[in-house]
């Protein structure tokens, strides 16, 4: 049985006080908003819904073009590039007026425009600048090969082997976890050049041809029925030397540089993203019939200034950087805040959703975890308190790295 | 924050450190008048220090955080309001030490002719006090009350924590001859929704200073305490509990940062009030979870009085009752939010 999902179609946004420092910045968002009005596709939540994957690419290719066309896609790239030289400051404009406009996430290039573009312009050589930047700009597909599936949180324990022979390397292995990863052109990966030292020494960091003699793909299916992740397989595939970034053995700090890019206007977008998407779980009272109860009405209270909250972390945390006072631990704060408030969202639109939300609904797609289809949203917002370092993960670097609560010895391993 | 406002902070800070927590009140006092703490609640032209709503919130967060017996949230919403009502003269002696105390919990209080009648809750510091500011439950007049007004009492009950000194007034047809009217109408409905939004981040600043201090004596407990061959911070399961409550205290400090950012614009509006309740109920959540998990962390030694941490824990507790309704805004935040969805939906 299929039913309808008609939440999101059935009310305005409402208009939210942005909360931001002195306003210098009025004649860029004017801008912005003004271009996005213009060019968000209508109606794109109805049109990716029920549609098959390779719909969903093609849309977001269309709306990737278009939006590097008029020069929002690389807000973060240097001047020198079309599109980049934005402050920070301006960075957080574009993407909160994103959020407002509810325009498609850019899912497919992420990877290539944050994760990928900034490894190379931080790491990589000129050489690697002028043959890659160009492809990400014309909108090749990149995605990451950092996770294995006996390296996870424990990302240095990876095993994924890199043999030099003469001027390539030979890699063998698994990776898991890359999202897009079988639409990808390019992968940015982590392997095991060597065993001696601390695990992390022995890493070395590749920019991988997708296409190369070797590997293979294979779509991960998901719980909600969706394939955004990909296992890779490596069997024998070379890599020229000269898709090598930084040193042998030096990959660890160039995967530093990865993880570092996004700079916390991700979830910028997001935490607004959620805060626009309040009215959804009014509107699901409303039809839900439970819009006069009182408990749910407490909950949701809580909930709008939880909501509130994760966009005011957001915020000062960007200040922060901007001011350059960023300390250790913050950004895992952000995350965290951002995921258990994420979960908490959903959880609430689930539960006011009742009976209705456990039916299965069309699958919407490219729309982040608030579609309004609940059960989906839910399952969907395990992506924030797992992906991208665990909320565990989260809580004991700012347990020891922030707040200095002491570190189990090295050498506990338990033999297994 | 500004060069300004560090400055403030880094002044304040080792005056109430200096004393200790919870410090005689008389010489707290003395010290507040003359380093002119209260003066960040005036603008230049009356004779204040014109930093505007953060350093007044930095006052009260500090004092939250030495849990000081200084009546700063009555104090600053105070002098701020009768500042905004052209009271010179008060806002003057207020700032030289003059305490004219408002209630810290809900008051109602009905116009009858020419008298008034009802009562206030939390009325802090009532021994030193000399006058009332109070309002009616319609908040169409705002007034202050002589201590000595006929027809006004006075119950003082001891609170579970000590910093705090809490009286009810109760007013039985208390003459509008014996009271000094500050505004009516809509000027007073002004005033009085400045005065409450005002109250509700100030106990946001005051309840934040608290739940910081807790939480950083709690993580200073686990770092020293060994059971095990080895600290407690060591066991993961307890720096966890330990990194949630600091994510969630950040999201309130955050939300109040933003909050003050929103409010040195307008503090008298619609969204100013919405905003000050998430600010002080976001806030008073955090601090009870951080005020019942910094006690179990503790373990024995947080049931003994000789350790600082039922101080913190009793304020917390207390802080969750202040406000309108004890801060239990969750309802109202609802309503509005509801209300608006279906404005912008039509």
């Amino acid at each position: 049985m299929v039913r309808r999902l008609k939440q999101w179609e059935s009310f305005a946004l409402t208009e939210l006080p942005m909360n931001e420092p002195a306003g210098n910045n009025d004649g860029l968002r004017a801008q912005v908003r003004h271009w996005l009005t213009d060019n968000v596709p209508a109606g794109w939540r109805q049109a990716m819904t029920g549609v098959d994957q390779a719909a969903f690419v093609a849309a977001q290719k269309e709306w990737f073009f278009k939006l590097s066309g008029a020069g929002f896609a690389t807000p973060h790239w240097p001047a020198e590039w079309p599109g980049g030289g934005r402050s920070l400051a301006e960075q957080k404009i574009i993407y909160e007026e994103i959020a407002r406009a509810d325009a498609p996430r850019l899912i497919l290039y992420f990877v290539s425009l944050y994760h990928a573009a900034c490894t190379i312009m931080e790491c990589g050589t000129s050489a690697q600048h002028e043959k890659y930047l160009p492809k990400i700009l014309a909108g090749e597909v990149w995605c990451q090969g950092f996770s294995e599936p006996n390296a996870g949180s424990d990302l240095a324990s990876l095993k994924t082997r890199a043999e030099r022979k003469s001027d390539r390397y030979v890699i063998n292995g698994q990776k898991i976890w890359s999202t897009m990863g079988q639409y990808a052109d390019r992968c940015l990966l982590l392997a095991r050049s060597g065993n001696s030292g601390p695990p992390q020494a022995g890493l070395t960091y590749f920019l991988l041809d997708m296409k190369a003699k070797g590997v293979s793909v294979r779509p991960i299916h998901q719980i909600t029925g969706d394939d955004e992740f990909a296992e890779i397989f490596f069997d024998d595939v070379e890599v020229p030397i000269e898709e090598r970034v930084g040193e042998e053995g030096a990959g660890w700090a160039v995967a530093q540089a990865t993880l570092a890019s996004e700079r916390g206007l991700t979830l910028v977008e997001l935490s607004q993203r959620m805060r626009y998407a309040l009215p959804m779980l009014v509107s699901a009272m409303e039809s839900s019939g439970v819009i006069n109860d009182g408990a749910l009405k407490a909950e949701l209270g809580e909930l709008i200034t939880r909501v509130d909250a994760a966009c005011a972390v957001a915020d000062q945390y960007l200040l922060k950087r901007i001011s350059g006072r960023e300390a250790v631990g913050d950004a895992s704060i952000v995350k965290l805040y951002y995921s258990r408030t994420l979960r908490a969202f959903t959880s609430l639109g689930l539960k006011i959703g009742g009976l209705d939300a456990q039916y299965l609904t069309p699958h919407m797609r490219g729309a982040t975890q608030e579609t309004g289809a609940w059960m989906l949203d839910f399952m969907n917002s395990y992506n924030w308190t797992i992906a991208g370092g665990s909320d565990e993960v989260q809580r004991n670097i700012i347990a020891e790295r922030m707040l200095g609560m002491q570190r189990e010895p090295r050498n506990w391993l338990f033999e297994g | 924050m500004s060069d300004e406002l560090v400055e403030l902070r880094d002044s304040i800070r080792p005056v109430l450190e200096a004393a200790g927590p919870a410090a005689d009140l008389d010489s707290a006092w003395s010290s507040a008048v003359e380093l002119g703490w209260l003066m960040t609640a005036a603008s230049e032209d009356l004779g204040g220090l014109g930093l505007g709503l953060t350093s007044m919130t930095l006052v009260s967060t500090e004092c939250g955080r030495m849990v000081s017996r200084l009546p700063m949230v009555s104090a600053l919403a105070s002098i701020d309001v009768l500042g905004h009502a052209a009271d010179v003269a008060r806002v003057e002696a207020m700032m030289a030490g003059t305490l004219i105390a408002m209630p810290l919990a809900d008051s109602a209080i009905v116009q009858s002719s020419d008298t008034l009648t009802g009562s206030a809750e939390a009325l802090p510091c009532v021994d030193r006090a000399e006058a009332f500011l109070l309002w009616t439950e319609d908040h169409s007049m705002l007034y202050v009350v002589p201590k000595e007004a006929s027809g006004l009492t006075l119950t003082s009950t001891p609170t579970w924590d000590a910093t705090r000194q809490l009286s009810r007034a109760t007013l039985s047809e208390i003459s509008l001859s014996t009271v000094e009217i500050i505004a009516v109408d809509d000027q007073a409905r002004r005033l009085v929704a400045r005065l409450l939004t005002l109250r509700d981040v100030l106990l946001a600043a005051d309840t934040v200073g608290v739940a910081n201090a807790l939480l950083d004596t709690t993580i200073e407990h686990l770092q020293v305490r060994y059971q095990f061959g080895r600290p407690l911070a060591m066991f993961q399961a307890l720096k966890h509990r330990v990194a949630d409550l600091r994510t969630q205290l950040t999201g309130a400090e955050a939300l109040l940062e933003n909050t003050l950012a929103l409010l040195e614009q307008d503090l008298s509006n619609t969204d100013a009030a919405v905003a000050a309740m998430k600010a002080s109920t976001l806030a008073t959540q955090v601090s009870s979870s951080i005020a019942e998990e910094g006690l179990q962390l503790h373990g024995g030694i947080g049931m003994a009085q000789e350790h600082i941490c039922h101080l913190y824990l009793k304020r917390a507790m207390l802080n969750c009752r202040l406000g309108r309704q004890g801060c239990n805004y969750a309802n109202d935040i609802a309503e509005r939010f509801i209300n608006s969805c279906k404005v912008a939906g039509g």
